[in-house]
């Protein structure tokens, strides 16, 4: 490219082109490709230069909150069709419009309610999960048996839900409103980030997992920054924690009603299963927890999970009813004994 | 280096995924689709339009490359579309434009791509002389006009600037082959 050349090409870029340029330019962009490349190429740097418009005034989290509610209208449309299909294997999924139905009455009935914070609680039945947004757009997967609380719009010092039993939280970023999750004992602060939290009412101990970002986790006292990956254990008995590196993937598995182990004991296998179907698991032969198992389970029922552990596990169980006066105790009792 | 996302990363990750992607590019797409549109209402809704598209044919579509040079590749023919659709110009313009695009996906180098590599190379050009050089190329000034400007004389000026592009050379080495021809500034 000559100087002649490329001051017509400035003229043209800048809109100020004579016709003698545009000509120019014409004769020697159809010369070759190689010539039309090398204008392609200033046109890069020309716009990065002087962008068509101020790169200011693009606002990309407000054109992302446009999509992505378009594409949940689009979503909705198409998960009612779907919705008639489940219907017809898992009984127990009529729950979840229940459940989401009290909570749009509740807050219905809470943003008449003029009083300084107004809270919403939406409880999961056993077995089925529900995704809600919260106020600041943040997404929440509650599992089954599970409650969280949040006010129905966050306040000036900061976001705060409390949480029994697990959810998956996807928080929308904020530095200077951090986001926090606490439990009975374990309070987790985030700007914004990824991470599930698994603090089951009779469980000594709350798990916290990291998917993305960064988190603080304040253990009763004991504090600690999480990066993904971590997965913290924290046993609210006799306050001790402890930190593994593992898949986020597996502990999250359960938003997509999956139930994933991977070389787990079978201890943590019966735990698991008696969390998510609300059932009491009493191993009769301790010989049977060391072992350890390796499944994907998908919408499987209990008793369909139980014969497959039989069948490949060295167990056998039995099934008894629980006669525990607590409405909310499991209403199954269920013993393991080795084979 | 800007991360990569691919289709399968899309279906795998979902939502998340698509949000990650939308934030990476939006807004370079849509100030790519400003080179072809003047108008930026338009150019967002074409942009957000092929974001939903990718979504709802992420089991359908079958792209092995980056996601960036597929949306990259939609924009322009979206655009080039719109053009020739709504009789915005002239043939002419139009043959300029499809010129202007006349190197592949990968080769586009898009507004924060360069933006980062100008700014991280004139970070390391001496203050006097940086200041100079963008009064010329950013500001569009002339020679006499800065030197005018800062009272200093105008062969000050073109040394200063001369300095720029010698520091700007080595640190963009590719680009700046280009840059310079372009400029029509003298070299000395």
């Amino acid at each position: 490219m000559n100087e002649r050349i490329a001051r017509a090409a400035a003229r043209y870029f800048a809109g100020e082109a004579t016709p003698e340029d545009m000509a120019m330019l014409t004769a020697w962009l159809e010369e070759n490709t190689e010539n039309a490349r090398e204008f392609a190429g200033m046109a890069d740097i020309e716009f990065a230069v002087r962008p068509p418009f101020d790169p200011e005034g693009i606002d990309t989290d407000a054109a992302l909150g446009r999509t992505i509610s378009v594409m949940h209208k689009e979503e909705r449309k198409s998960r009612r069709v779907r919705f008639i299909r489940i219907l017809e294997h898992a009984a127990a999924v009529l729950f979840l419009p229940l459940a989401l139905l009290s909570a749009y009455l509740l807050s219905d009935k809470m943003e008449q309610d003029e009083s300084a914070t107004a809270w919403q609680t939406v409880t999961t039945p056993f077995r089925t999960n529900t995704c809600l947004e919260l106020p600041d757009g943040s997404k929440v997967w509650l599992n089954g048996g599970s409650t969280i609380r949040y006010p129905l719009s966050f306040g000036k010092d900061g976001r705060s839900v409390s949480l029994t039993g697990e959810a998956y939280f996807e928080v929308e970023s904020d530095k200077s409103h951090p986001f926090i999750v606490q439990t009975r004992n374990v309070k987790v602060t985030a700007t914004g980030t990824a991470f599930n939290v698994d603090a089951f009412r009779n469980d000594d101990i709350v798990s916290v997992t990291m998917v993305r970002g960064v988190v603080d986790i304040d253990m009763k006292g004991k504090t600690l920054r999480m990066s993904p990956g971590d997965r913290v254990s924290f046993n609210q008995r006799v306050n001790t924690y402890s930190i593994t590196r593992s898949d986020p993937e597996k502990w999250c598995a359960w938003r997509n009603g999956r139930i994933i182990f991977e070389n787990d004991r079978l201890d943590y296998v019966f735990h698991r299963l008696g969390q998510l179907y609300n059932v009491e698991f009493t191993v009769c032969d301790p010989s049977v927890d060391k072992y350890v198992y390796h499944a994907v389970f998908t919408d499987e029922t209990l008793p369909e999970i139980l014969d497959m552990l039989s069948i490949s596990a060295p167990i056998r169980y039995e099934i008894t009813k629980s006669d525990s006066p607590d409405p909310a105790a499991p209403k199954q009792h269920i013993r393991v004994y080795g084979k | 280096m800007k991360e990569t996302i691919t289709l399968a990363d899309l279906r795998k990750g979902g939502h998340e995924t698509f949000s990650r992607l939308f934030i990476l590019h939006y807004r370079d797409l849509v100030l790519y689709a400003g080179r072809y549109l003047p108008d930026q209402e338009a150019c967002e809704d074409i942009v957000q339009d092929i974001f939903l598209k990718i979504w709802h044919l992420r089991d359908k579509l079958d792209i092995a490359v980056p996601l960036r040079s597929y949306l990259v590749g939609a924009v322009k023919n979206r655009c080039l579309n719109e053009i020739k659709h709504r009789k915005l110009t002239s043939d002419t313009t139009i043959e300029f434009l499809s010129w202007m695009s006349a190197r592949t996906e990968e080769e586009t180098v898009l507004y924060s791509e360069l933006g980062e590599r100008l700014h991280a190379a004139l970070g390391k050009v001496p203050p006097p002389c940086r200041e100079a050089f963008e009064m010329n190329r950013f500001k569009r000034m002339k020679y006499q006009e800065i030197a005018d400007m800062l009272g200093v004389s105008k062969r000050t000026v073109e040394s200063r600037i001369g300095k720029t592009l010698a520091i700007l050379r080595v640190e963009l080495k590719d680009f700046l082959m280009i840059l310079l021809l372009f400029s029509g500034i003298p070299l000395w």
